[in-house]
């Protein structure tokens, strides 16, 4: 009985051992965000003086996200929490319920609102209905792919990491300047290589890609989605067939999250080139980080020339 | 007179050009007037051209304000830019969240009683959900129902506070935390009905009572496993049908489940919980009956849109203390029910359900259910509305079967936010 007792409570002194010496390996700011293309970027500002992770899997749609356990766990141990704003994330607001951090919460001095100075696109302009589909009310909600939002976003984490890491400014300063040159020399190398890409027409699965589309001046006026998130009907894939056609569409973009069958039978009735690009860093081998993601999807266009 | 006819007409020219030289001027004013509208137009179109530089030189510029440890300025430039996002009608908003939900249910069975919807097209329930933050540190959420069979009800309006450490409390009307199914709004179900455990044990729309809950994560510093408890106490009696507590509401019930969730990769998660319930079981004050619960849940997203769910829970009732008879009462009737779930599509969904329970009262209810079997199929129209056709094959307990046909139409306008489950 003795020795029993003896070897549950080493036992259990072992496992109180590993939960300190975990809790003492991370001792580096909590930051969580809640996509990985914010997470990527955080990380590149903040470097080593942060512990970074993100909520939604690249590979999942950051709509319908089904909020689970960790990540109220995650986000109970956070110091810092950014994300998209708006009404994308419709999982956030049940999500911080169940956190509980006041802090946490919209207008709490732990949490950022990645939209700030973002000139959205697709703000309505009059009472919409859910006849519209599931359309958002603040404006179109995916502004990170374009890549002058990249450097404003990468502005406001720096903005915020020098507040409460006051010590270390310097350094994500040092961070922000190297990420927006890299991201420039992007912007300016793609921009002339792909000028001709100027008022060319491209049809996508769900209306997430007008930023990309301004930075680049491609048209995207037609989907897939019957509206947005309603999907397709055989006869609306009939008439995207003969919209396709007539108007000589240069390709069909959409995220890896939505489903296939729709693009593979468009290009099987009109040889539409299909590309799948990244809405968030990491949703493929090809977007690793941030300028990779933005490089990718704009080359994968270019591509169509 | 020669002079003075000169006089008069030197002063005749000068007056013409002094009036020549105010007419200049009257037109140079109109052209500087010009000039500066132009100006003041080029510069309102070269400030909004220039919008996005300002940005950033004014964020660069709080990047460095807050270097010097004065970061309120900064905080304002942020907060007029978060604003100049949103449209006006949003700025003054203080209103709740309004949601409204409408279960509307078609029932197909062979029995003749005249329970919920038997034979018959009726708006099972609507809900009408409220919702906002009350300050801070606190928030209020309500949901009014109506139906075709029942009053006017709150089922739920409960005050969730935080900031109390690493406890959250709820406080009023809720769905108490226990087990996995009786949590949840009909709208969130896999299937149209509750299992049958829940429907005879707790109530046909599991437990709604109005008490305090607690809520607490263990510290455990691992990341993907979280183990969550709860702990409550609720005003006595049981829902609509339930079996498990008298009606008497005198005697508060106590109840606390510990929920062990575990993250087994980014697609597959498996949660096992643990129930406990105690309560009174006749009109006297004691607390003699319990029940104990095991639930468990194992999700596998096969892609972002194909997802495989089991789902399983069993209660057994000890009521020893409670029960006379052992020839009426069963003493520790238990039930389980076994659930499998497949979104196999955007749009489309299928299932299975198997059924068991013991009923406690043996002398009666012979109509009472004691096997099921379902089977459904659901289409998703959108994120806001769902069609479902379920059928069940129900064995009661006087050696019967009833088999049932069920369709649902379930669809939400509004703000829908129902807590995390």
């Amino acid at each position: 009985m003795k020795q029993y007792l003896f070897k549950t409570g080493l036992s259990v002194m072992t496992l109180v051992f590993l939960f300190q010496a975990e809790y003492a390996q991370s001792q580096a700011l909590k930051v969580v965000t809640s996509l990985s293309s914010f997470a990527d970027i955080t990380q590149q500002i903040a470097g080593n003086k942060a512990e970074v992770s993100y909520i939604v899997p690249p590979k999942f749609n950051p709509h319908f996200l089904e909020a689970k356990p960790t990540h109220v766990l995650k986000l109970k141990r956070a110091d810092l929490f950014f994300h998209t704003g708006l009404d994308l994330e419709a999982w956030v607001g049940p999500l911080l319920d169940a956190v509980g951090r006041p802090e946490l919460r919209a207008g709490g001095d732990r949490q950022v609102d990645l939209s700030i100075g973002i000139q959205l696109k697709n703000i309505p302009d009059r009472n919409i209905t859910r006849a519209e589909g599931d359309i958002h009310l603040f404006g179109n909600p995916h502004y990170w792919i374009h890549p002058e939002n990249g450097r404003i976003i990468a502005t406001t984490i720096t903005t915020k990491l020098c507040e409460v890491l006051n010590a270390d400014c310097d350094y994500f300063k040092e961070n922000l300047s190297k990420f927006n040159l890299s991201v420039s020399k992007i912007e300016s190398e793609t921009k002339s290589k792909y000028s001709e890409l100027l008022g060319k027409e491209f049809i996508a699965y769900h209306d997430e890609w007008v930023y990309l589309a301004d930075f680049l001046g491609i048209k995207i006026q037609k989907f897939i989605e019957l509206k947005p998130g309603i999907p397709p009907s055989p006869k609306s894939l009939e008439a995207l067939v003969n919209y396709i056609k007539i108007h000589s569409v240069k390709g069909l973009i959409q995220s890896t999250f939505y489903p296939l069958e729709a693009a593979n039978y468009l290009n099987k009735k009109t040889e539409i080139k299909v590309l799948l690009l990244c809405q968030n860093v990491a949703e493929k081998s090809e977007c690793s980080d941030y300028q990779k993601m933005i490089a990718y999807n704009i080359n994968q266009i270019g591509a169509t020339l | 007179m020669k002079l003075k006819f000169r006089i008069f007409a030197i002063s005749l020219i000068l007056l013409s050009s002094v009036e020549n030289i105010f007419a200049e001027d009257s037109s140079t004013e109109n052209v500087l007037k010009k000039l500066e509208e132009k100006i003041r137009s080029l510069e309102s179109v070269l400030e909004n051209q220039e919008r996005k530089i300002s940005f950033l030189e004014s964020n660069a510029k709080n990047v460095e304000v807050i270097a010097n440890k004065s970061s309120k300025k900064n905080q304002l430039v942020n907060k007029e830019t978060i604003n100049s996002n949103i449209p006006p009608v949003v700025k003054s908003q203080f209103n709740p969240d309004i949601g409204i939900i409408a279960d509307i249910t078609a029932i197909s069975s062979e029995s003749q009683e005249d329970e919920e919807g038997n034979d018959k097209i009726s708006l099972r329930e609507l809900e009408l959900i409220f919702g906002h933050d009350v300050d801070p540190y606190s928030r209020l959420d309500a949901t009014i129902t109506l139906s075709d069979f029942e009053e006017v009800g709150v089922e739920e309006a409960y005050i969730t506070h935080w900031g109390l450490g690493d406890v959250a409390l709820k406080l009023g009307r809720m769905k108490p935390k226990v087990g996995k199914s009786t949590s949840l709004h009909r709208d969130s179900l896999e299937t149209v009905d509750q299992p049958f455990v829940v429907q005879q044990f707790l109530g046909v729309e599991g437990l709604s009572r109005s008490g305090v809950e607690f809520n607490y994560t263990l510290p455990f510093s691992f990341n993907s496993y979280v183990a969550d408890l709860n702990i409550g106490i609720m005003e006595g009696g049981i829902g609509e049908g339930g079996n498990l507590f008298a009606e008497n509401r005198r005697r508060p019930s106590y109840y606390s489940h510990l929920k062990n969730y575990w993250e087994l990769s980014e697609s597959n998660n498996l949660e096992v919980g643990g129930t406990f319930l105690t309560g009174s079981g006749d009109e006297d004050s004691g607390n003699e009956v319990k029940a104990y619960g095991l639930d468990l849940v194992y999700t596998n997203w096969i892609t972002p849109i194909k997802r495989f769910k089991l789902q399983s829970e069993a209660y057994l009732q000890d009521r020893s203390v409670a029960s006379g008879d052992d020839s009426i009462f069963d003493q520790t009737p238990y039930g389980i029910y076994a659930l499998a779930d497949y979104r196999f599509s955007e749009r489309w969904g299928v299932g299975a359900r198997y059924d068991y329970v013991q009923p406690v009262n043996l002398s009666e209810n012979i109509e009472t259910a004691t096997k099921g079997y379902s089977t459904y199929l659901t289409f998703f129209q959108s994120e806001f509305a769902r069609w479902r056709f379920q059928y069940q094959r129900a064995e009661l307990l006087n050696g019967t079967s009833d088999d049932r046909f069920m369709l649902q139409a379930t669809a939400a306008i509004g703000v829908h936010k129902h807590t995390l489950n």
